[in-house]
């Protein structure tokens, strides 16, 4: 058995939404249905500044708390680790997007489900990969087996220290991000920067409840940050007489 | 449930590779049609503009076919309104109406516009041919046709880059992650994963900025300032290849003399660069030389924004050439590409081409010597129209009312042709003001002319057909052209099918057309010979630092400092704008996946840089107006540290007025709004970025 994760190396993301759309045709999503969102925080000030990109989707949890709260068990984990959901179980009550950290799922118009990233679990059978790796041309994203230590992505979250994020909510999600978010301001800080990129009249389907998510999003934020990052931040503070 | 099962094994699945239209890149995409209906697209791994990946426009692109606002069959202008018609009364009305145009002022009068791709070149040039006109104006003028002239005249033409092999890459102005194509994206990371340094300069910290080692803004329209300065410290520190230059190039010691005056200081007064910044970046380039380059970039700095361009594009090319980097791995090559066949002339007679000059002035001496005739200016268009000198304009797959600038002018301008012809799939701004409008099948449902495909190796590769038309009653531009030929007694030039000129266009590269159609692409034997620097293309053979053309046409022989056309007064903006990686201008914004994340994100905003917005009392998300003399705009801000004080940036592409475009129509504003129309002297291009605007609050 196989325990699947994704690395997600936001250094390399350019924020093209291809993944999003890909997503969204293979899993015969409406236009304004997406497995997947982005967060965005600009850090620093004209000419030193940054924007970091974080593309969130399920993260397959270990201990997924919307299995926990699933009333039907309509939400249940596969043996190599997918969190799944059983559209004919799924009775669209979203206790599962209330509890969700990552706000990561949504409802589906035309089944009235509640669903979210399934890793294309279909096309994993056939041996192939999910569709927002596929895609994404920059290669900011690696699938792969987690206990498999020799696998590409066992290897990169090595290399590249990529961490999950909310890692100590004790929700083991496997999900891997490389970000050059700075680390000195702190991790409420950051948090409380980052923004929900949507608009307020798209509601995700836990739009209600966005309030306890960022909650639970400010109480435990871990962001992976590469050494040389540390570096470049620091930089950036002693050049700051660089150009007007 | 037996009945599932039977349904199941009944269903037809086809996996069908063709070419992308989600922009004008044209990568291989694999269809996946299940019972004659597009259920899937993913990358094609073989073709090299792509190597199996998409960028998002491509899956919205992909349900084009079923998209509501498609035009169904040819329509006819009667009044104000459009009414639909036979394709043969199209046919018959067109060709005698094009007839009487000739026969009255002259085939020069009948100008043909497209964004040229094979299929709009081979049948339009022919048609254009036939009828003995030479009036063909492609987007390239506000696009990038600078940049074309510039390289032109310095190294011959326009290279790509070996970004893959590169130890040091300066981006002016392009962002490769905004205007996508994927093997350009792609070659960078793979130099960045070999760690190159990458450097991005322009005045908004782009999509691309974000992934590279600098973002360096600038003020906008003064990159020029900064390559002279390269340039000069290269010279002055004996940093550039002395040994390429004395053997490949003529006019260095003129331009050595010339370019003394361009120093870093100075640089930094007209730039905003830091002076020890011009030098790191000149060191930097030159240390890494050959493997180093700076982008050819498309649109950005040197595309067709100011009235500097082509003299931005001819330093672009020049400081390249003093890298040494011609043919050199990490550096700039000249793309091979197959040489493809052609009809048997004996069978299908060719039509000469026509000796008049261009409508436009493009390529006539006196007027616009040093614009290329086959590119023209569509952008002066309407102003021809004005003047009596065009009469008929027939327009593929182009929208200039909408993407040249300045609305009123265009929409004048060509309500008085006395007659217009468009192909499209719907009823774009341009379409509105046509008197036929014929529409095609979208690309899902056409098959188009095999395509040398240039790069290090050439290769061929075909669009074609993988649904069945979705509305029966469009036609191709291939059968289009033809049905008009015939109508006007020029038929013998068009007796062939499609299928037929695919045959004799393949027939010299041992491809079998069946294989082709499999594979949707196939590499050629041409390869790039790396390390050789080629004979140029320029008039001398060699890298012209000093152009005769250019003295002959009346202009500095040698590239000098040349101030944008527009200087924005206190309390006034410059407008820049450009793409977003998910829209191709204004041909995606009316499809709705790709809607959908503009409204998701707010990309539609102006961005405004931070402190001015303070100044201003504009806070992130509030309405601003956008205003100057031509235009008054409403729209939403997004205050961002991300971008040069003194500019605000809009994204093109949004701000659609065709009423039949429903998703797009009224949303957001589109650049083109704000500027004047103008065209500069050297390139033709249709300075794009050349105005200024105020922002306010809107209360």
């Amino acid at each position: 058995m196989a325990r699947y994760g994704m690395l997600i190396d936001t250094t390399r993301c350019v924020s093209c939404f291809a993944c999003r759309l890909a997503c969204q045709m293979k899993n015969e999503l409406e236009q304004d249905e997406a497995f997947i969102h982005f967060v965005e925080k600009e850090e620093g000030i004209y000419p030193k500044v940054k924007v970091h990109i974080l593309p969130i989707q399920c993260q397959h949890c270990e201990n997924a708390p919307c299995m926990k709260v699933c009333p039907t068990g309509a939400t249940y984990k596969t043996a190599d680790g997918i969190v799944l959901v059983d559209e004919n179980k799924c009775i669209g009550c979203k206790y599962c997007v209330s509890v969700c950290p990552y706000n990561a799922r949504i409802e589906v118009k035309q089944s009235k489900t509640i669903q979210k990233c399934n890793f294309c679990s279909s096309e994993l059978e056939k041996g192939g990969e999910p569709a927002c790796v596929k895609t994404c041309i920059p290669e900011a994203r690696i699938f792969g087996d987690l206990d498999d230590p020799n696998s590409k992505i066992s290897q990169e979250i090595k290399k590249r220290h990529a961490k999950p994020i909310l890692a100590n909510q004790g929700t083991k999600p496997k999900i891997y991000y490389v970000s050059e978010m700075s680390i000195k301001s702190g991790v409420n800080d950051q948090v409380t920067g980052l923004t929900d990129m949507r608009s307020e009249y798209i509601k995700p389907a836990g739009g209600v409840l966005l309030g306890a998510t960022a909650l639970g999003l400010a109480g435990n934020f871990v962001v992976a940050s590469l050494s040389k990052s540390k570096q470049k931040h620091e930089n950036h503070n002693e050049g700051e007489e660089d150009h007007e | 449930m037996n009945q599932w099962v039977n349904a199941a094994k009944q269903e037809d699945i086809k996996r069908i590779p063709t070419l992308c239209n989600g922009c004008t890149s044209r990568c291989g995409i694999i269809a996946t049609i299940k019972n004659g209906r597009l259920i899937h697209i993913e990358g094609n791994k073989e073709h090299p503009t792509n190597n199996g990946r998409l960028c998002g426009r491509a899956y919205g692109a992909a349900m084009l076919a079923y998209h509501k606002d498609r035009l169904q069959g040819p329509m006819k202008r009667v009044g104000d309104e459009f009414v639909p018609i036979s394709w043969e009364q199209a046919y018959k009305e067109i060709g005698a109406k094009l007839k009487e145009i000739i026969t009255k002022y002259g085939p020069a009068s009948v100008m043909y516009m497209h964004n040229p791709k094979e299929v709009g070149k081979f049948y339009g040039y022919r048609f254009m041919n036939a009828i003995g006109s030479n009036s063909i104006q492609t987007h390239h003028s506000v696009c990038y046709i600078s940049r074309d002239v510039g390289l032109e005249h310095t190294i011959g033409a326009t290279p790509n880059t070996d970004a893959a092999n590169a130890k040091y890459m300066l981006f002016i102005g392009r962002s490769v992650g905004d205007g996508i194509k994927p093997s350009h994206l792609q070659g960078m990371m793979k130099g960045r994963d070999k760690k190159a340094k990458i450097v991005c300069v322009d005045p908004r910290h782009n999509a691309t900025a974000n992934i590279v080692d600098e973002w360096i803004p600038i003020k906008p329209g003064t990159d020029i300032a900064l390559l002279l300065a390269i340039a000069n410290t290269m010279i002055k520190n004996d940093w550039y290849d002395k040994a390429f230059i004395d053997q490949y190039a003529i006019g260095f010691e003129e331009f050595k003399k010339e370019i003394q005056t361009y120093t870093p200081e100075w640089a930094e007064k007209i730039t905003t660069i830091p002076a020890t910044k011009i030098v790191e970046i000149a060191k930097d380039l030159s240390a890494a030389k050959p493997h180093a380059f700076i982008d050819p970039s498309w649109k950005g700095a040197f595309g067709c924004n100011y009235l500097n361009s082509p003299e931005t594009a001819r330093m672009v090319g020049l400081v390249n050439a003093m890298l040494g980097n011609i043919n050199q791995k990490g550096g700039i090559y000249f793309a091979v590409e197959p040489k493809l066949g052609k009809l048997d002339s004996a069978k299908h007679p060719a039509p000469e081409k026509p000796k008049v000059d261009h409508i436009d002035g493009s390529g006539v001496e006196g007027q616009y010597p040093l614009v290329p005739s086959s590119k023209g200016m569509p952008h002066r268009t309407p102003g021809l129209i004005d003047e009596g000198k065009v009469k008929a304009v027939f327009i593929n797959h182009f929208n200039p009312v909408r993407n040249t600038p300045d609305r009123q002018y265009n929409i004048d301008g060509y309500k008085k042709a006395e007659l217009i012809v468009v192909c499209d799939i719907w009823m774009s701004e341009t379409a509105e003001l046509a008197h036929y409008v014929l529409p095609e099948p979208t690309y899902l449902e056409r098959t188009e002319i095999i395509e040398p495909l240039a790069g290090k190796t050439g290769a061929v590769t075909i669009r074609q057909q993988v649904i069945d038309k979705f509305h029966p009653n469009t036609k191709p531009f291939s059968e289009i052209i033809t049905g008009i030929a015939k109508e006007m007694g020029l038929g013998q030039y068009f007796n062939f099918t499609i299928d037929e000129l695919n045959e004799a266009l393949l027939k010299p590269t041992g491809i079998s057309y069946k294989e082709l159609k499999e594979k949707g692409v196939i590499k050629t034997k041409e390869m790039v010979e790396f390390g050789k620097v080629p004979k140029l293309k320029t008039e001398s053979g060699k890298v012209e630092f000093y152009s005769e053309a250019y003295k002959k046409a009346g202009f500095s022989p040698i590239p000098v400092w040349m101030p944008p056309k527009v200087e924005p007064k206190k309390g006034e903006f410059r407008l820049i704008w450009g793409k977003q990686n998910v829209h191709s201008h204004s041909s995606t914004a009316n499809i709705p996946q790709l809607m959908q994340v503009t409204k998701d994100y707010n990309l539609e905003r102006v961005w405004i840089n931070t402190k001015k917005a303070k100044e201003l009392g504009i806070k992130d998300g509030d309405f601003v107006i956008i205003e100057n003399d031509l235009f008054k705009g409403k729209i939403r801000a997004k205050v961002t540290e991300r971008i040069f004080p003194d500019a605000i940036f809009l994204p093109g592409g949004y701000g659609a007025f065709a009423k039949n475009l429903k998703i797009s129509n009224g949303f957001g504003l589109c650049p083109n709004d704000f500027v004047k129309t103008g065209t500069d002297p050297i390139s033709g291009n249709g300075l794009m970025m050349e105005t200024a605007v105020t922002v306010r609050k809107d209360v």
